[in-house]
């Protein structure tokens, strides 16, 4: 949180959705808290990688986020606004953030041609002539303009995902949502697409929020870093300085799962790696949520629930042994 | 879960079955010139006399309440007299059903007789030429209104067999044999088509069987294969075949009307036309009314009669 | 049935001319539009085609046999079949289209209002449907009929109503399908209007299937108005279609025969074209036949 007293872009304060489910062969509902107390805070210009495996309710957060989804309880606040106020004032916040989706083949309705999806945002917007925009703005993401006749059928799934961004940028918002916005594609187009990406955040200064359970991809392009898991925050960073110390068992976990090979790494890695699956969101582990599969799981964590704390620097951790001296010992013993 | 699911049917049945009566009265009690004209209005009756009958019969009452009446004595087998005929319409109900019922029943026993083995035959022979031959010949009886079959095996038949069709109905009791000759035109007419989907759904639910794993598996074990094709498979194909037989009685009560037309049996289909076409109001909400139980009952009854059939559904 | 392979394309390609170019290279497309347009053409020009007056009594020949004067020969009134069997098109085909689109619209709104929005809405259209849907289709237009009182419309009506539930429930599960597409996610994204969203965005994706089931739905629809015709409650004396006729026909078949064979040739004819041609839209439309197949319950 800046002290400099100036607002941030995007807060999202104690946000909670919870989804009623009808369990199997029980004729009580369940309740599914998908996204379970998060907080969190975007800059303007300033990219946040969120991490997480699936299930733990990135995606959710994401359409809470963008507006997609009503929260049960919580607030999001853009420019120190609330997005579900009443009316015109809510509504017009709600307009100030896009999407880019996961499927690039299923965000475009396949009836229309590319050039009006991508148009549709100003459109709505009351604005009547578009075509020099469309064609400013497929060329900006590198698209031949004449492609705006296509049908998205037509476009290569590369294509499809720039036409994407396309129509997510034409309508100036202020911060972008990409679910899981690369992943479908193949390795180096997603290199040419991030790259993109970044380019065209220092010339339009959008804020980027990529949800993504790549947390390599998402390190290397946020400014900041946060780890889900079963719906809450389990650690927020700088990602440089995340990157190089993890603090929370399970971010350890994430990051020794995407490390190169290396027979020497190898032996070590063995109690680091993530064992079993991720327990039912409807019925969390009492305690830490973590300490089902956690290496480090004491009594303490099965009882008690950490909170999210800092350890300096801003750098925030859910764990009750992360980050003291003795502990990091023993996670660094175990990962060296 | 099961009792819930039927228990759900039900309901909506029901709900159906009021929604319908109370169409049928709502128009019935609409239509100018109601009962008391029939009843007083040749006389010259005065305005008293008139209010008089009026009263009695109820009608001076809202509408809701004269439904409430129509209806819970229409539970009780009272639908009330014809302004036409001038009989009571539960006289000529008792006169038509057992017509009615007679033939669609006989219908259901011709059409399984029938098409029960022969769907297992085009089963166990399936895509030879014999399938082949019985499925085409099927197919054009599916495609054609049963009234164009009626029309065309009259036209046939008066050719060739007059004294078959120049028989109007007689009761059994008058005449066992003229009976059955009188019968046996509408029997066939309607049971062609009724026979063709017995014999669809059997080969179908046969096949099914047949390329499952376990009579896979029993012929692996070397049972032999006629024992497999009859007892085997048929006993699983069972359920799904019961089922379709009890939905086709309720499809039947459509071709019914259209066949007691066809050949002038005093039905209950023939009845209900001709109220439609006469304006015969009480007739015409009995008879809908009828329909319609009918056909919700033998639903219910499908319903039920389904987890009997098959073990896996008895345990819910 | 065979489409060739540039076809295969997955119902992207609507544009209309395209689709009649298919549908013309389509094995039967061609000849069952061939004769659907001669029905038309009858239905739309029978007057001035027809030799006679339909409903002109000839009481010099009465029940007079086919022969050059009346090729199809005359009724027990000297009305010539020819004639009243073209007049009768006219009706067989105007009831097809105006029930089954009658039966689409009602069918559309109710299925996409009902997909889209989900709830309480859903759950009770939904459920009146199916209850609507369990009974025979036969029985319930003439219970309908019953209620509607009988007449052309109210005839064309009640195999609408009987019809609506099969359309509503293919654009149900299309709006549902595509409900929770990222496009439509998109779409709202970009602050378009809940109407905007429905009439550009659900409808067209809804629309392909439903025209193929329209299609399919032509012929049944067609004979379902002839059989409630021959039971006395389609048109009135002395406009003739193919179903009064038939039942007028009847009472004659030992000495006339031609009067019930005519109507019932028509009858089939305009069935099988309507068949042929539906099936054609279909693997146009459709090339896998993945959502619709048919139903073999629609003539009881």
């Amino acid at each position: 949180m800046p002290t400099d007293g100036t607002i941030p872009l995007l807060q999202v304060k104690n946000l909670k959705r919870q989804f009623n489910v009808r369990q199997l062969g029980s004729r009580e509902n369940g309740v599914l808290r998908a996204v379970d107390d998060v907080s969190l805070h975007l800059e303007a210009g300033e990219s946040l990688g969120i991490v997480g495996e699936s299930g733990c309710g990135k995606s959710t957060l994401a359409r809470l986020i963008v507006g997609l989804l009503e929260p049960t309880d919580g607030r999001i606040l853009i420019e120190g606004g609330d997005i579900w106020a009443s009316g015109a004032a809510g509504r017009e916040r709600r307009r100030k953030f896009q999407m880019v989706f996961q499927n690039p083949a299923g965000s475009m309705n396949p009836r229309r041609t590319v050039g009006a999806s991508v148009s549709e945002p100003l459109q709505a917007k009351g604005i009547r002539k578009t075509a020099e925009a469309v064609e400013r703005m497929l060329t900006l993401v590198g698209l031949d303009p004449q492609m705006a006749d296509r049908k998205p059928h037509q476009l290569s799934g590369g294509q499809q995902q720039r036409a994407s961004i396309a129509r997510a940028l034409i309508a100036d918002p202020a911060i972008v949502v990409h679910d899981e916005s690369i992943a479908s594609l193949d390795i180096s187009l997603q290199a040419q697409i991030l790259n993109l990406l970044l380019d065209l955040q220092k010339e339009l200064g959008t804020s980027y929020i990529f949800i993504s359970h790549d947390l390599a991809a998402v390190q290397a392009i946020s400014h900041r870093v946060i780890v889900m898991y079963l719906g809450e925050v389990v650690e927020a960073s700088d990602s440089t300085v995340f990157a190089s110390r993890p603090l929370h068992p399970y971010s350890q976990a994430l990051r020794n799962a995407t490390l190169l090979p290396d027979p020497i790494h190898e032996r070590a890695r063995g109690d680091t790696l993530l064992r079993g699956d991720v327990p039912s969101p409807i019925n969390p582990p009492v305690g830490c949520r973590f300490h089902t599969r956690c290496p480090l799981a004491t009594d303490q964590c099965r009882k008690q629930k950490p909170s999210l704390r800092d350890t300096g620097d801003g750098h925030l951790v859910a764990c009750h042994f992360a980050g003291s001296s003795s502990q990091t010992q023993v996670v660094s013993e175990g990962v060296a | 879960m099961m009792l819930r699911v039927i228990g759900i049917r039900l309901l909506g049945m029901a709900t159906v079955l009021l929604a319908v009566s109370a169409l049928v009265f709502a128009f019935g009690a609409l239509i100018p010139g109601d009962l008391t004209s029939v009843i007083v209005g040749q006389e010259g009756a005065t305005e008293e006399q008139f209010e008089e009958v009026r009263r009695k019969l109820g009608l001076d009452k809202p509408l809701v309440v004269q439904y409430f009446f129509w209806l819970t004595n229409a539970l009780q087998g009272d639908f009330g007299t014809s302004p036409i005929t001038g009989r009571t319409v539960a006289a000529d109900l008792l006169q038509q059903i057992p017509v009615s019922l007679e033939l669609a029943l006989l219908t259901l026993l011709v059409s399984t007789l029938i098409g029960l083995p022969a769907g297992i035959v085009a089963a166990v022979h399936a895509n030879k030429r014999l399938d082949i031959l019985i499925r085409t010949s099927l197919l054009v009886t599916f495609s054609v209104p049963i009234f164009v079959i009626g029309i065309l095996l009259l036209l046939v038949g008066s050719r060739w067999a007059p004294d078959l069709f120049r028989v109007s109905f007689t009761p059994w009791a008058e005449d066992p044999m003229m009976h059955i000759r009188s019968m046996a035109m509408p029997l066939l007419t309607i049971a062609f088509p009724i026979t063709a989907m017995t014999m669809q759904m059997t080969r179908g639910a046969m096949l099914e069987v047949l390329h499952s794993h376990y009579v896979v598996t029993a012929r692996a074990v070397g049972v032999r294969e006629k024992r497999i094709e009859y007892l085997h498979a048929l006993r699983n194909a069972l359920p799904p075949i019961v089922t379709f037989i009890g939905f086709q009685l309720g499809i039947l009560l459509g071709g019914l009307i259209v066949v007691e037309q066809i050949f002038s049996l005093p039905g209950l289909g023939r009845g209900m036309l001709e109220a439609i076409n006469t304006r015969d109001y009480p007739m015409v909400s009995a008879t809908t009314l009828v329909f319609a139980t009918a056909f919700v009952i033998i639903n219910a009854l499908v319903d039920m009669l389904y987890p009997l059939l098959d073990p896996r559904q008895r345990g819910r | 049935m065979t489409v060739s392979p540039d076809t295969q394309m997955p119902g992207h390609r609507l544009g209309r001319p395209m689709l009649l170019d298919q549908l013309l290279r389509h094995k039967g497309g061609a000849f069952g539009l061939a004769i659907m347009l001669l029905f038309i053409f009858l239905a739309a020009f029978g007057r001035f085609v027809a030799p006679y007056d339909p409903n002109a009594n000839d009481y010099v020949s009465l029940l007079s046999s086919p022969s050059a004067s009346h090729w199809f020969g005359t009724d027990e009134l000297g009305r010539d079949t020819l004639s009243r069997v073209i007049d009768g098109s006219r009706i067989a085909v105007a009831v097809a289209f105006l029930s089954v689109s009658i039966a689409m619209a009602v069918g559309v709104v109710i299925g996409v209002v009902s997909g889209y929005f989900g709830g309480y809405v859903d759950a009770v259209l939904n459920r009146s449907q199916d209850v609507l849907f369990a009974f025979p289709t036969l029985l319930l237009a003439i219970i309908l009929v019953a209620v509607l009182g009988p007449g052309l419309f109210n005839a064309s009506l009640a195999i609408a109503i009987v019809y609506s539930p099969r359309f509503a429930r293919m654009a149900r599960a299309s709006a549902l399908s595509i409900k929770s597409s990222e496009f439509l996610d998109a779409a709202r994204l970009a602050g378009v209007s809940t109407p905007v969203i429905l009439i550009r965005h659900i409808l067209p994706n809804v629309l392909p299937p439903v025209i193929v089931l329209a299609a399919l739905s032509m012929s049944t629809a067609q004979l379902a108005y002839a059989s409630l015709s021959f039971l006395g409650l389609g048109v009135s004396p002395p406009q003739a279609d193919w179903g009064s006729m038939l039942s007028k026909g009847r009472d004659f078949i030992t000495i006339a025969p031609w009067l019930v064979i005519w109507p019932t040739v028509a009858l089939v004819l305009l069935m099988l074209a309507f068949n042929v041609l539906g099936d054609a839209i279909r693997d146009v439309l459709d090339p896998n036949h993945s959502s619709i197949g048919k139903n073999p319950d629609t003539l009881l």
